[in-house]
């Protein structure tokens, strides 16, 4: 169970995404992978967020990772993506976007979206690291009972979050932000056929 | 042959780290920069998967040639040195060419190469993702523990040895948690993990606190882990080899351990299988009552309740098994079931 | 996707399987060749097709593989004797009835040499055991019909000190239950006529929890499914009786998904790459379903059931009847 990132991204609707505040630990990775797995996420965290209405919350599965992103909207214009693996469990990762975001909002004014790196958010650095163990949310669960589970729609592909005619292969292709190691991991990472030889 | 050669020097110098990188080389390694095809930063080394794979075209041939011309007289030291060079870049592209291995055996056993060495360049190849879910290495490294640590007559014996001093133990402890990591639910490294386990419990009369410590370390490993059943397994067995197998207050036991954990993550059939192997019946009662209520646990109590008699030796008629297989008993049915366990 | 087995395509996909013998493919997996041979021919046999492949050529072959220094075979001409590669040779050899080419007192010693103090076999001299190992000498032993040899008893209590509480198996002491560590101690213990030892009922749900909701069998609780276990978990449930606790139907319709209908083959799950290995155990598995048209196969052996009927060997296991039409 590993929380791999946490980020709060300002998302106004039909616009590219930005983010706010931010933080990774992919210090499981192996070690020439973890700038391509870093590059990633942050393109995986921005694209799932662009494509989440406000309003609304959505799970999104690919490869080795979950997803989870919380688009509140709202006058600040805000959402929030959880990375981690398909172990760590749907509830206390919204939970814990929520608490995030209040937060967020109760700390840095609106004013300051516009210069980003000058955001001082160190609550971000802390949150993935409690939040590693997912039964630390708990007590905020409690506070959070109206989240229902079942409106939440997980998506097995990252495809199916994506608009029509859009296919995931060109936008990792088109992406400036991902170097070509790291469009290289991707594209092997897809086809890995893990087969269980054992006689 | 030039990278051939140039690779081998690199796996002599022991990585802490191997990963084999997707793609061409022009991708990795600018070629104006470097002289050879390979990364290394701070111990990791990085090879470009094509780069390794066509070394391994040149390898095979060499090895195969090598291998017929020595076959009559033995190999000399000169053809020693390069099977020994060979097999090293074999057994990085291809970890389960046994063969290529036994030569190397038979290089320590002619003592061309050193069996401490050849326990460190094993643990670069197990480092190496794509290289611990194969049997044939983690055997080898307990032959060369054999060979190192023991008299010879007992070469051969698939166990790690008794005669293994704490701190070595500890390398193997670290090396099987390693690739723990790397490749999860890995069979061959939870063996091996196993055999550590039981030279540390001949040991534990000199330090009982080590073995303490390996399960306290397990417990938390599963927590972080919660389907990996492997974990489970070795956790539920190690438990019986703790001194006065009593578990005391500070040491959990594993029907504590899980029975908290379920309640925690009700739908994960590894923690449900860990149950089975931990707790008794009086002790899940109040536990499986507790899952009427969650859908996504009400299919594994279910399960559970229908091994529970099973194992009780009482017969389960087919079409109730069927049911609970497909999921498709009523909460009727789940009420009935678990009173009736 | 394919609904119905492709017969005609994994014929010529078998077939090609020699072909290129300079690439990297053939020089990746030239340790498991004649396992693979095995497997190939073994699944023709089921296809009714098993003069796709020239028996001379392959019959050939295997004595190309023969380990002089040891008495046994390799995989390849240029590599050392193993237990697994020995067990394919002689399963190969009796398919084709070709088994006074070689020096049988020979490959018994070879094998009976590598069973440990503790009843496990050895793959090599060099020592790993493994109940996989066990299961290649036994069934080779008793193929080559030495089985009087065998010091059944130490054989026997070490698989009983593999069974875990689950009443599956694991491949050494201690190690955690695994669908295919269920077919080689159950196919073992059925060899050696003691199937006394086995927990019919607990090992029975085990295997019958392999199933997903896909239909497809993974091998160990939360792994993926994979088209092999078609053939492990069938196996060991079909000689305990017990094919009726799964949804054939399902698993049926997974196997076949797996097919691929352009080059042949079949992969260990839909839209991946296909390879010998699950192509036996995809059809193997089918065979025991009942699927329309194949042979039968012995689970017991993993080989066409009118040779181990010929040759006295078949046990008491229950496959599925097989249909008339899909």
């Amino acid at each position: 169970m590993k929380v791999y990132s946490l980020s709060v991204i300002l998302a106004p609707p039909a616009k590219a995404c930005t983010i706010l505040s931010t933080a990774s630990d992919l210090s499981s990775f192996p070690f020439y992978q973890r700038g391509s797995v870093g590059e990633f996420v942050t393109f995986f965290s921005k694209t799932i967020a662009e494509r989440t209405p406000q309003g609304q919350r959505q799970s999104v599965q690919e490869n080795a990772y979950t997803a989870h992103v919380y688009n509140r909207g709202g006058a600040e214009q805000l959402a929030a993506v959880i990375i981690c693996d398909h172990e760590y469990p749907v509830r206390p990762a919204f939970s814990l976007l929520t608490k995030l975001l209040d937060d967020f909002t109760a700390k840095i004014p609106q004013s300051s979206f516009g210069n980003p790196s000058a955001i001082d958010f160190p609550e971000v650095t802390t949150y993935l690291q409690k939040y590693q163990d997912p039964r630390q949310a708990d007590a905020i669960m409690k506070v959070q009972k109206e989240l229902d589970e079942t409106k939440i729609v997980l998506h097995k592909t990252i495809e199916s979050v994506l608009q029509r005619g859009e296919k995931i292969n060109d936008l990792v292709d088109r992406s400036q932000a991902l170097s070509a190691q790291s469009k290289m991991f991707y594209k092997t990472a897809k086809k890995q056929n893990s087969c269980c030889l054992i006689m | 042959m030039e990278q051939v050669q140039s690779l081998a020097d690199f796996l002599g110098k022991h990585p802490r780290t191997i990963e084999i990188l997707p793609g061409e080389i022009d991708l990795w390694v600018p070629e104006s920069i470097s002289a050879h095809p390979f990364l290394f930063a701070e111990g990791n080394l990085g090879v470009p998967q094509k780069v390794l794979y066509k070394a391994y075209m040149v390898a095979i041939r060499a090895y195969l040639n090598l291998r017929n011309e020595s076959r009559k007289a033995g190999p000399s030291l000169q053809q020693s040195n390069l099977l020994d060079r060979l097999t090293r870049v074999i057994l990085l592209a291809n970890p389960s060419h046994q063969t290529a291995l036994n030569s190397r055996k038979k290089l320590i056993e002619n003592s061309v190469v050193d069996p401490c060495w050849e326990l460190n360049f094993s643990g670069s190849l197990l480092s190496c993702r794509e290289c611990t879910k194969e049997s044939i290495l983690w055997h080898h490294r307990r032959w060369l523990l054999h060979v190192i640590h023991e008299v010879p007559a007992t070469v051969g014996t698939d166990t790690i040895p008794e005669t293994i001093p704490p701190n070595a133990l500890e390398a193997e402890f670290a090396c099987a948690s390693v690739a723990c990591h790397l490749y999860p639910r890995n069979y061959h490294a939870w063996t091996h993990r196993r055999f550590c386990a039981e030279a540390l419990q001949l040991k534990v009369p000199s330090n009982p606190v080590v073995l303490v410590e390996e399960y306290q370390k397990t417990l938390k490993w599963i927590e972080s882990h919660i389907s990996d059943y492997s974990a489970m397994n070795y956790a539920t067995n190690f438990q019986k080899m703790l001194p006065g197998r009593e578990p005391t207050q500070e040491l959990l036991s594993t029907e504590e351990h899980v029975t908290s954990l379920l309640r925690a993550f009700p739908d994960h059939e590894s923690l449900w299988m860990y149950l089975r192997g931990s707790v008794t019946l009086e002790g899940e009662k109040e536990l499986l009552a507790s899952m009427k209520t969650l859908p996504s646990a009400r299919k594994f109590a279910l399960r559970h309740m229908v091994w529970r008699k099973i194992s009780g030796g009482e017969e389960v008629p087919l079409g109730s098994l069927r049911d609970v297989l497909a999921c498709d008993s009523s909460l009727e049915e789940f009420e009935q079931l678990v009173s009736l366990g | 996707m394919a609904s119905t087995l492709l017969v005609d395509r994994h014929v010529s996909y078998i077939q090609s399987l020699g072909d290129n013998k300079d690439d990297l493919v053939y020089h990746m997996t030239a340790h498991l060749r004649l396992n693979a041979i095995y497997w190939g021919l073994t699944a023709l046999c089921i296809m009714n097709r098993k003069d796709a492949l020239d028996r001379d050529e392959i019959v050939d072959f295997v004595m190309s593989c023969w380990d002089e220094e040891a008495g046994a075979f390799g995989s390849h001409p240029d590599h050392d004797a193993h237990l697994h590669s020995t067990l394919s040779a002689v399963q190969i050899l009796i398919i084709h009835d070709a088994l006074d080419k070689v020096d049988v007192p020979r490959v018994v010693d070879f094998i009976l040499s590598l069973q440990q103090p503790s009843g496990v076999f050895a793959g090599d001299k060099f020592g790993e055991t493994d109940t996989r190992f066990l299961y290649c000498g036994v069934a080779a032993l008793s193929l080559l019909g030495y089985l009087d040899k065998l010091d059944v008893d130490r054989t026997v209590s070490y698989i009983r000190r593999c069974k875990n509480f689950d009443g599956g198996y694991g491949n050494v002491i201690g190690a955690e239950s695994h669908a295919a560590q269920a077919f080689v101690c159950v196919g073992a213990l059925a060899i050696l006529d003691r199937l006394d030892e086995v927990d019919y009922q607990a090992l029975g749900w085990w295997l019958a929890e392999r199933q997903l909701a896909n239909g497809g069998l993974n091998g160990r609780p939360e792994k993926k499914e994979d088209v092999c276990y078609s053939f492990w978990v069938l196996s060991a449930l079909s000689i305990l009786n017990k094919l009726s606790w799964i949804d054939s139907e399902k698993l049926t319709e997974f196997i076949l998904s797996a097919q691929d209908p352009d080059t042949g083959g079949i992969a260990d799950r839909p839209n991946n790459m296909v390879d010998v290995f699950h192509t036996i155990f995809g059809v193997a598995g089918l065979s025991l379903l009942g699927y329309p048209g194949l042979e039968d196969l012995d689970p017991v052996y993993c080989m066409p059931k009118s040779i181990t009927e010929k040759m006295g060997l078949k046990k008491g296991w229950v496959a599925l009847e097989r249909r008339k039409s899909m």
